[in-house]
């Protein structure tokens, strides 16, 4: 059994003032990037809707900034703790730059995962991982020599889990918050400070943007924001030694990429598909395909009894975030 | 919005997978080899290990293999009823 530990009152109160600064910050930042991308002509068609109205893209600089911002100021105010946020900054700044790289120049469907995977160099240089997870039933376990290799293929599985799933007007934050939340409940019944902070701070940061790309979207995220906010939760899992818990959380991530990949039978990019696993029906709902070739994606088995709008989508897609959240957290009380 | 019976199909496929998955690490991780089973040497000791890799290995394979054959029998069997009743309301508008 895993001793618990409660978080002190500095760590919480910390993680407080710097999920204020992070939504405050998304907050005023967005406004500002719709702006500035809109004048610039980065903009990408809305597929699904009838209109397909063109929105701003790479609404996630304003995530990225925000959460490395947030992630400074909670690593001057808790010494103890900088090392490791020092770690998520620096993977997460990678990861941006790996997004940004995609949205600018489309990066091939192998590149991607293998770029991603590269965003935990941090954790290497810096020492802040433990090869000593946390599993159901056995406890706190030795790891050595296949925890290290773990880490960048869990990084990659992230990160490309996330930017696989954000396809529909806020189906990325609002699936992630949850899981963001879990990990916060789950960091301060482990007394694990690195991993509150940077899930308090995605959360709040996650929130705010969700203002702007709620259905009907005025901004994207591009692959700059999936990317990094995916990378943030591998390193929240890494660094705040909440692997399992976050893997668990992820079930509806892992859903949509791995029955994706499994009826495709390779690495794809979405641009490559040529049967599509939904279609845009001409009363506005999203229907799936019959086709038995087409990629099973976690929409497709969702829109098997009906065709829904797309914010009925997101719905679903929220519930089963929140589900899997719940058993995230089920999994601490009940295994640990 | 999806009937909450279908819903509930999904949350079921959900609970299954969690409970499951727990299940599989465990067996998976207590079955890998530790690190002073692989640095001790020792060829009887090293077959052990491949064969704790081998087990563990197909444990994950075969948890994969049955969670997408249960997700393509549920999308298949909900698409079928679906297109159904969509034959069905087409024909009576023929009609």
């Amino acid at each position: 059994m895993i001793d618990l530990v409660s978080l002190d009152t500095e760590v919480i109160l910390v993680t407080l003032m710097a999920s204020i600064v992070v939504f405050a910050l998304t907050l005023v930042l967005m406004p500002y990037l719709i702006r500035r991308m809109k004048h610039a002509g980065v903009v990408g068609i809305d597929f699904h809707k009838i209109a397909r109205p063109k929105i701003p893209e790479m609404g996630g600089i304003g995530i990225v900034v925000a959460l490395v911002i947030g992630m400074i100021f909670a690593a001057v105010l808790l010494p103890e703790a900088k090392i490791g946020i020092l770690s998520a900054v620096l993977m997460i700044s990678t990861s941006a730059i790996v997004g940004l790289l995609d949205d600018f120049k489309r990066l091939g469907a192998k590149t991607k995962p293998v770029l991603t995977a590269l965003a935990c160099w941090p954790v290497f240089l810096l020492q802040t991982y433990s090869p000593f997870p946390i599993l159901p039933f056995i406890g706190r376990t030795r790891l050595t020599i296949v925890y290290p290799l773990m880490i960048p293929l869990g990084t990659a599985m992230a990160a490309n889990a996330v930017n696989m799933l954000d396809v529909f007007n806020g189906a990325m934050p609002s699936t992630c918050v949850p899981v963001a939340i879990a990990l916060l409940i789950c960091s301060i019944v482990l007394g694990s400070t690195e991993g509150a902070v940077l899930s308090a701070i995605l959360a709040s940061a996650l929130m705010a943007y969700y203002v702007f790309n709620r259905y009907p979207a005025k901004v994207f995220s591009g692959d700059v924001g999936s990317l990094t906010v995916g990378t943030t939760i591998a390193a929240i899992a890494i660094i705040g030694r909440l692997e399992v818990f976050t893997v668990i959380a992820m079930i509806p991530f892992i859903m949509n990429s791995f029955h994706s990949l499994a009826s495709i039978g390779r690495l794809f990019e979405r641009g490559q598909i040529r049967r599509r696993p939904t279609y845009l029906a001409k009363d506005g709902r999203i229907a799936p395909s019959t086709d038995p070739k087409a990629p099973l994606t976690l929409t497709r088995i969702v829109l098997a009894t009906s065709p829904l709008r797309e914010d009925e989508v997101v719905r679903v897609f929220l519930m089963l975030s929140i589900l899997s959240s719940i058993f995230a957290i089920l999994t601490v009380f009940l295994f640990i | 919005m999806a009937s909450s019976k279908y819903l509930a199909g999904l949350f079921a496929i959900m609970a299954l997978v969690w409970v499951t998955m727990i299940l599989c690490l465990f067996a998976v991780f207590y079955l890998l080899p530790s690190t002073e089973q692989l640095a001790s040497g020792g060829i009887d000791r090293l077959v052990a290990a491949i064969i704790q890799f081998v087990v563990s290995g197909s444990i994950i394979i075969f948890w994969l293999y049955s969670w997408n054959i249960l997700v393509k029998a549920y999308f298949w069997r909900n698409l079928n009823k679906t297109e159904g009743k969509a034959a069905k309301a087409l024909d009576r508008k023929q009609r």
